[in-house]
Protein backbone atom coordinates (compact mmCIF):
# COMPACT_ATOMS: atom_id res chain seq x y z
CA UNK A 1 0.00 0.00 0.00
CA UNK A 2 1.19 3.48 -0.76
CA UNK A 3 0.72 6.06 1.34
CA UNK A 4 0.26 9.94 0.01
CA UNK A 5 3.10 11.68 -0.08
CA UNK A 6 1.97 14.51 2.77
CA UNK A 7 2.64 11.69 5.28
CA UNK A 8 6.70 12.69 4.25
CA UNK A 9 7.02 14.16 7.56
CA UNK A 10 5.68 11.47 9.68
CA UNK A 11 8.98 9.93 10.44
CA UNK A 12 7.81 5.84 10.24
CA UNK A 13 5.10 6.43 12.48
CA UNK A 14 2.15 3.85 13.04
CA UNK A 15 -1.41 5.83 11.32
CA UNK A 16 -4.71 4.91 12.24
CA UNK A 17 -6.84 3.53 8.80
CA UNK A 18 -10.09 4.80 7.86
CA UNK A 19 -10.36 8.01 10.08
CA UNK A 20 -13.66 9.65 9.90
CA UNK A 21 -14.19 13.00 7.57
CA UNK A 22 -16.51 15.77 8.08
CA UNK A 23 -18.90 15.97 5.66
CA UNK A 24 -22.08 18.65 5.26
CA UNK A 25 -24.99 16.55 5.97
CA UNK A 26 -28.69 17.89 5.71
CA UNK A 27 -30.82 16.39 8.39
CA UNK A 28 -34.24 15.63 8.79
CA UNK A 29 -35.60 14.75 12.54
CA UNK A 30 -32.33 13.41 13.02
CA UNK A 31 -31.77 11.37 9.89
CA UNK A 32 -29.91 12.02 6.80
CA UNK A 33 -32.14 13.66 3.93
CA UNK A 34 -28.88 14.94 2.03
CA UNK A 35 -25.03 14.17 2.20
CA UNK A 36 -22.68 16.72 0.23
CA UNK A 37 -25.63 18.36 -1.38
CA UNK A 38 -26.52 14.62 -2.62
CA UNK A 39 -30.44 13.34 -1.61
CA UNK A 40 -30.69 10.10 0.45
CA UNK A 41 -32.35 7.86 -2.09
CA UNK A 42 -32.67 4.96 1.24
CA UNK A 43 -31.83 4.14 4.77
CA UNK A 44 -30.61 0.77 4.62
CA UNK A 45 -29.17 0.58 7.92
CA UNK A 46 -28.79 2.52 11.50
CA UNK A 47 -27.34 1.76 14.79
CA UNK A 48 -25.48 3.36 17.84
CA UNK A 49 -21.83 2.85 18.52
CA UNK A 50 -22.10 4.07 22.44
CA UNK A 51 -18.20 3.40 24.14
CA UNK A 52 -15.45 4.37 25.88
CA UNK A 53 -17.90 5.95 28.35
CA UNK A 54 -15.74 5.54 31.44
CA UNK A 55 -13.02 7.68 29.72
CA UNK A 56 -12.52 11.00 29.10
CA UNK A 57 -13.37 10.89 25.62
CA UNK A 58 -16.55 8.67 25.61
CA UNK A 59 -17.82 8.14 21.55
CA UNK A 60 -21.47 8.51 21.62
CA UNK A 61 -21.92 7.73 17.59
CA UNK A 62 -25.11 7.40 15.47
CA UNK A 63 -24.78 5.42 12.59
CA UNK A 64 -26.41 5.21 8.85
CA UNK A 65 -25.60 3.40 6.12
CA UNK A 66 -26.94 5.13 2.94
CA UNK A 67 -27.71 4.27 -0.77
CA UNK A 68 -27.42 7.99 -1.97
CA UNK A 69 -29.31 9.19 -5.02
CA UNK A 70 -26.41 8.65 -7.72
CA UNK A 71 -26.05 4.86 -6.36
CA UNK A 72 -23.31 5.57 -3.91
CA UNK A 73 -23.35 3.38 -0.82
CA UNK A 74 -22.12 5.53 1.86
CA UNK A 75 -22.00 5.44 5.92
CA UNK A 76 -22.11 8.69 7.99
CA UNK A 77 -22.57 9.40 11.56
CA UNK A 78 -23.63 11.98 13.82
CA UNK A 79 -20.96 11.97 16.93
CA UNK A 80 -23.34 13.08 19.56
CA UNK A 81 -19.91 14.12 21.52
CA UNK A 82 -18.66 17.09 19.30
CA UNK A 83 -21.97 17.59 17.84
CA UNK A 84 -20.95 17.17 13.73
CA UNK A 85 -21.35 14.71 11.21
CA UNK A 86 -18.73 12.28 9.76
CA UNK A 87 -17.98 10.31 6.98
CA UNK A 88 -16.44 6.78 7.62
CA UNK A 89 -16.26 3.29 6.19
CA UNK A 90 -18.09 1.31 8.67
CA UNK B 1 38.77 -50.12 15.03
CA UNK B 2 39.10 -47.95 11.88
CA UNK B 3 40.36 -44.69 12.57
CA UNK B 4 40.14 -41.37 10.30
CA UNK B 5 41.95 -38.01 10.95
CA UNK B 6 40.75 -35.51 8.62
CA UNK B 7 41.32 -35.96 5.23
CA UNK B 8 45.12 -37.09 6.05
CA UNK B 9 45.45 -39.90 7.89
CA UNK B 10 43.43 -43.32 8.33
CA UNK B 11 44.07 -46.72 8.93
CA UNK B 12 43.21 -49.61 11.47
CA UNK B 13 44.55 -49.79 15.13
CA UNK B 14 44.04 -52.76 17.44
CA UNK B 15 42.69 -51.85 20.95
CA UNK B 16 42.04 -54.12 24.05
CA UNK B 17 39.26 -53.06 26.59
CA UNK B 18 40.99 -53.02 29.86
CA UNK B 19 37.37 -52.45 32.71
CA UNK B 20 35.44 -49.70 31.08
CA UNK B 21 38.57 -48.14 29.02
CA UNK B 22 40.00 -48.96 25.68
CA UNK B 23 43.47 -48.88 24.89
CA UNK B 24 46.08 -49.71 22.39
CA UNK B 25 48.13 -52.17 23.29
CA UNK B 26 51.62 -50.26 22.81
CA UNK B 27 51.74 -48.28 19.41
CA UNK B 28 49.93 -48.66 16.73
CA UNK B 29 50.85 -46.86 12.98
CA UNK B 30 47.98 -45.51 10.53
CA UNK B 31 48.99 -44.58 7.30
CA UNK B 32 49.30 -40.51 6.71
CA UNK B 33 48.29 -39.63 3.13
CA UNK B 34 48.59 -36.22 3.25
CA UNK B 35 49.38 -35.04 -0.52
CA UNK B 36 51.72 -32.76 0.57
CA UNK B 37 54.00 -35.99 1.80
CA UNK B 38 53.22 -37.24 -2.12
CA UNK B 39 57.38 -36.77 -2.71
CA UNK B 40 58.18 -38.81 -0.22
CA UNK B 41 55.89 -42.07 -1.49
CA UNK B 42 56.97 -41.37 -4.81
CA UNK B 43 60.60 -42.25 -3.39
CA UNK B 44 59.22 -45.11 -1.38
CA UNK B 45 59.21 -43.40 1.85
CA UNK B 46 56.09 -43.95 3.51
CA UNK B 47 55.19 -41.61 6.65
CA UNK B 48 52.73 -43.13 8.96
CA UNK B 49 50.97 -41.48 12.21
CA UNK B 50 52.08 -43.14 15.81
CA UNK B 51 48.90 -43.74 17.51
CA UNK B 52 48.97 -44.60 21.26
CA UNK B 53 45.66 -44.42 23.60
CA UNK B 54 46.39 -44.94 27.25
CA UNK B 55 44.86 -44.57 30.26
CA UNK B 56 44.21 -40.77 29.43
CA UNK B 57 41.80 -42.19 26.95
CA UNK B 58 43.05 -39.23 24.57
CA UNK B 59 44.66 -40.06 21.24
CA UNK B 60 47.92 -39.12 21.09
CA UNK B 61 50.92 -39.83 18.40
CA UNK B 62 53.37 -37.96 16.05
CA UNK B 63 54.29 -38.95 12.74
CA UNK B 64 57.25 -41.46 12.24
CA UNK B 65 58.23 -44.36 9.83
CA UNK B 66 57.13 -46.50 11.86
CA UNK B 67 60.09 -47.09 14.86
CA UNK B 68 61.12 -44.05 15.13
CA UNK B 69 60.01 -40.61 14.51
CA UNK B 70 63.78 -38.86 13.76
CA UNK B 71 63.94 -42.05 10.83
CA UNK B 72 61.24 -39.42 9.14
CA UNK B 73 63.52 -36.40 9.52
CA UNK B 74 66.38 -38.49 8.28
CA UNK B 75 64.61 -39.34 5.23
CA UNK B 76 63.48 -35.91 4.60
CA UNK B 77 67.07 -35.37 4.85
CA UNK B 78 68.58 -38.49 2.58
CA UNK B 79 65.53 -37.66 -0.22
CA UNK B 80 66.18 -33.59 -0.31
CA UNK B 81 66.23 -33.95 -4.05
CA UNK B 82 63.06 -35.95 -4.50
CA UNK B 83 61.37 -33.01 -2.03
CA UNK B 84 62.84 -30.50 -4.53
CA UNK B 85 64.48 -28.59 -1.46
CA UNK B 86 67.47 -26.71 -3.26
CA UNK B 87 69.78 -24.43 -1.26
CA UNK B 88 68.72 -25.60 1.95
CA UNK B 89 71.28 -26.25 4.40
CA UNK B 90 70.49 -29.87 5.92
CA UNK B 91 72.90 -29.67 8.35
CA UNK B 92 71.21 -27.06 10.18
CA UNK B 93 67.69 -28.49 10.09
CA UNK B 94 65.56 -28.10 12.89
CA UNK B 95 64.09 -30.88 14.63
CA UNK B 96 60.13 -30.99 13.70
CA UNK B 97 57.28 -30.08 15.86
CA UNK B 98 55.82 -33.20 15.75
CA UNK B 99 52.52 -34.11 17.92
CA UNK B 100 48.91 -35.21 17.36
CA UNK B 101 46.91 -33.24 19.73
CA UNK B 102 42.86 -33.52 19.41
CA UNK B 103 42.92 -35.77 16.51
CA UNK B 104 45.13 -33.01 14.60
CA UNK B 105 48.32 -33.94 13.47
CA UNK B 106 51.01 -30.73 13.91
CA UNK B 107 54.35 -32.00 11.64
CA UNK B 108 55.98 -28.63 11.07
CA UNK B 109 59.81 -28.09 10.69
CA UNK B 110 60.21 -24.92 12.08
CA UNK B 111 62.20 -21.99 10.29
CA UNK B 112 64.62 -24.08 8.51
CA UNK B 113 67.87 -21.71 6.69
CA UNK B 114 68.22 -21.48 3.64
CA UNK B 115 70.60 -19.54 0.59
CA UNK B 116 70.32 -19.19 -2.83
CA UNK B 117 74.30 -18.09 -3.40
CA UNK B 118 74.28 -14.45 -2.41
CA UNK B 119 71.15 -13.63 -4.32
CA UNK B 120 68.58 -14.69 -1.02
CA UNK B 121 68.95 -15.77 2.23
CA UNK B 122 66.08 -16.54 5.54
CA UNK B 123 64.26 -19.29 6.54
CA UNK B 124 61.32 -21.34 5.70
CA UNK B 125 58.75 -23.13 8.00
CA UNK B 126 57.20 -26.12 6.20
CA UNK B 127 54.83 -28.84 7.39
CA UNK B 128 51.14 -30.20 7.67
CA UNK B 129 48.45 -29.18 10.26
CA UNK B 130 45.75 -31.25 10.48
CA UNK B 131 44.99 -31.32 6.78
CA UNK B 132 46.27 -27.59 5.75
CA UNK B 133 49.76 -27.39 4.77
CA UNK B 134 52.24 -24.95 6.54
CA UNK B 135 54.17 -22.91 4.43
CA UNK B 136 55.54 -19.36 6.11
CA UNK B 137 59.02 -17.76 5.07
CA UNK B 138 60.92 -14.30 5.28
CA UNK B 139 63.72 -13.46 3.14
CA UNK B 140 66.67 -10.89 2.25
CA UNK B 141 67.32 -10.90 -1.52
CA UNK B 142 69.89 -8.77 -2.46
CA UNK B 143 70.36 -7.24 -6.12
CA UNK B 144 73.01 -5.11 -7.28
CA UNK B 145 74.10 -4.01 -3.96
CA UNK B 146 70.37 -3.53 -2.78
CA UNK B 147 68.36 -4.94 0.15
CA UNK B 148 64.79 -6.32 -0.15
CA UNK B 149 62.45 -8.21 2.42
CA UNK B 150 60.52 -10.64 0.95
CA UNK B 151 57.85 -12.95 2.95
CA UNK B 152 55.60 -15.46 1.58
CA UNK B 153 53.00 -17.94 3.34
CA UNK B 154 50.21 -19.67 2.06
CA UNK B 155 46.96 -18.88 1.40
CA UNK B 156 45.31 -20.42 4.65
CA UNK B 157 41.90 -18.83 3.39
CA UNK B 158 42.01 -22.02 1.02
CA UNK B 159 38.43 -20.97 -1.11
CA UNK B 160 37.09 -20.23 2.07
CA UNK B 161 34.91 -17.38 2.40
CA UNK B 162 34.50 -15.15 5.91
CA UNK B 163 31.85 -14.41 7.26
CA UNK B 164 33.39 -11.27 9.65
CA UNK B 165 35.71 -9.30 8.96
CA UNK B 166 37.45 -6.96 10.85
CA UNK B 167 39.63 -3.77 10.00
CA UNK B 168 42.11 -2.61 12.02
CA UNK B 169 44.39 0.49 11.96
CA UNK B 170 47.31 2.28 14.02
CA UNK B 171 47.16 5.67 14.62
CA UNK B 172 49.76 8.22 14.14
CA UNK B 173 50.40 8.96 17.90
CA UNK B 174 49.90 5.79 18.80
CA UNK B 175 46.63 4.53 19.49
CA UNK B 176 44.88 1.96 17.54
CA UNK B 177 41.13 1.49 16.12
CA UNK B 178 39.27 -1.51 15.46
CA UNK B 179 36.13 -2.29 13.62
CA UNK B 180 34.81 -5.70 12.69
CA UNK B 181 31.61 -6.33 10.26
CA UNK B 182 29.68 -9.43 10.48
CA UNK B 183 28.55 -10.24 6.83
CA UNK B 184 25.33 -11.35 5.96
CA UNK B 185 26.72 -13.56 3.07
CA UNK B 186 30.30 -15.04 3.80
CA UNK B 187 32.18 -13.50 0.57
CA UNK B 188 35.49 -13.02 -0.61
CA UNK B 189 34.62 -10.54 -3.32
CA UNK B 190 36.95 -7.62 -3.03
CA UNK B 191 33.77 -5.05 -4.54
CA UNK B 192 31.30 -6.81 -1.64
CA UNK B 193 33.90 -6.41 0.99
CA UNK B 194 35.20 -3.07 -0.11
CA UNK B 195 31.44 -2.15 0.39
CA UNK B 196 31.20 -3.50 3.75
CA UNK B 197 34.01 -2.06 4.85
CA UNK B 198 34.53 1.57 2.96
CA UNK B 199 32.14 3.40 5.85
CA UNK B 200 33.77 1.90 8.43
CA UNK B 201 37.32 3.48 7.25
CA UNK B 202 35.65 6.92 7.29
CA UNK B 203 34.76 5.91 11.17
CA UNK B 204 38.49 6.30 11.34
CA UNK B 205 39.33 9.27 14.15
CA UNK B 206 43.03 10.11 12.54
CA UNK B 207 45.30 9.50 10.17
CA UNK B 208 46.79 5.60 10.27
CA UNK B 209 50.26 4.55 9.64
CA UNK B 210 48.93 0.97 8.94
CA UNK B 211 46.03 -0.93 7.89
CA UNK B 212 45.25 -4.36 8.81
CA UNK B 213 42.57 -6.77 7.77
CA UNK B 214 41.51 -9.85 9.41
CA UNK B 215 39.20 -12.54 7.96
CA UNK B 216 37.49 -14.22 10.52
CA UNK B 217 34.93 -17.16 10.74
CA UNK B 218 35.94 -19.10 7.39
CA UNK B 219 33.24 -20.96 6.00
CA UNK B 220 33.90 -24.12 4.04
CA UNK B 221 34.63 -24.19 0.80
CA UNK B 222 31.33 -26.11 -0.30
CA UNK B 223 30.93 -23.45 -3.55
CA UNK B 224 27.67 -21.93 -4.42
CA UNK B 225 25.45 -24.04 -5.84
CA UNK B 226 23.25 -22.96 -8.49
CA UNK B 227 19.54 -23.28 -9.00
CA UNK B 228 18.18 -25.74 -11.42
CA UNK B 229 14.65 -24.20 -11.93
CA UNK B 230 14.04 -20.56 -10.61
CA UNK B 231 12.13 -20.37 -7.92
CA UNK B 232 7.92 -19.40 -9.08
CA UNK B 233 7.55 -15.84 -8.81
CA UNK B 234 10.73 -14.67 -7.65
CA UNK B 235 11.02 -12.83 -11.14
CA UNK B 236 8.05 -10.70 -10.08
CA UNK B 237 8.84 -10.36 -6.33
CA UNK B 238 12.19 -9.05 -7.70
CA UNK B 239 10.94 -6.50 -9.39
CA UNK B 240 8.19 -5.54 -7.03
CA UNK B 241 11.30 -4.76 -4.38
CA UNK B 242 12.76 -2.45 -6.80
CA UNK B 243 9.31 -0.78 -7.56
CA UNK B 244 9.12 -0.68 -3.56
CA UNK B 245 12.66 0.41 -3.35
CA UNK B 246 11.86 3.58 -5.81
CA UNK B 247 8.87 4.49 -4.56
CA UNK B 248 10.95 4.83 -1.26
CA UNK B 249 13.49 6.42 -2.28
CA UNK B 250 10.97 9.25 -4.08
CA UNK B 251 8.36 9.99 -1.51
CA UNK B 252 10.42 8.56 1.62
CA UNK B 253 11.34 5.71 3.73
CA UNK B 254 7.88 5.39 5.25
CA UNK B 255 5.46 5.43 1.82
CA UNK B 256 5.58 2.08 1.60
CA UNK B 257 2.97 0.55 4.52
CA UNK B 258 1.56 -2.21 5.62
CA UNK B 259 -1.91 -2.48 7.13
CA UNK B 260 -1.67 -4.41 10.95
CA UNK B 261 -4.98 -5.09 12.53
CA UNK B 262 -4.62 -3.95 16.16
CA UNK B 263 -8.42 -4.49 17.03
CA UNK B 264 -10.36 -6.05 14.68
CA UNK B 265 -13.56 -6.66 17.21
CA UNK B 266 -13.93 -2.96 17.91
CA UNK B 267 -17.06 -1.05 17.26
CA UNK B 268 -14.91 2.14 16.45
CA UNK B 269 -13.61 1.60 13.05
CA UNK B 270 -10.42 3.95 13.57
CA UNK B 271 -9.74 1.49 15.94
CA UNK B 272 -9.34 -1.33 14.15
CA UNK B 273 -6.15 -1.53 12.29
CA UNK B 274 -2.74 1.06 11.58
CA UNK B 275 -0.75 1.80 8.92
CA UNK B 276 2.69 0.36 9.66
CA UNK B 277 5.80 1.67 7.28
CA UNK B 278 7.55 -1.75 5.84
CA UNK B 279 10.65 -2.49 6.21
CA UNK B 280 11.55 -5.19 3.73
Amino acid sequence: MVAHSRDQGDSRAARRLNEPRPVDVEALEGAPAAVGGVVVSSLREEWRVADRWWTDEPVRRRYFDLVLETGENVAVFYDEERERWFKQKA
Amino acid sequence: MHVHLGGYARGEILIARDGKAYKTKGSQFIRLVHPALEPLRAVGVEPKLKVVIDDSKIIKGEASLGEDSDTLLEAIKEHQQALGWAGIDLGRLPKPENKLVDGRLRFVLPKIPFSIGKLLGGTIAFGIDGDTVVFEGQATIVVAGQKGEVQVARDERGGRMPRRVTVSARLVGGGSWRRAVTLREPTAERARLRQALAPKLSELPAPAVELRLELGELTESVGTQAELVRPRGSRLRGRLREGLRQVRAAVGIDAVCTVVEVAPWSRIPETRAILVPRDD
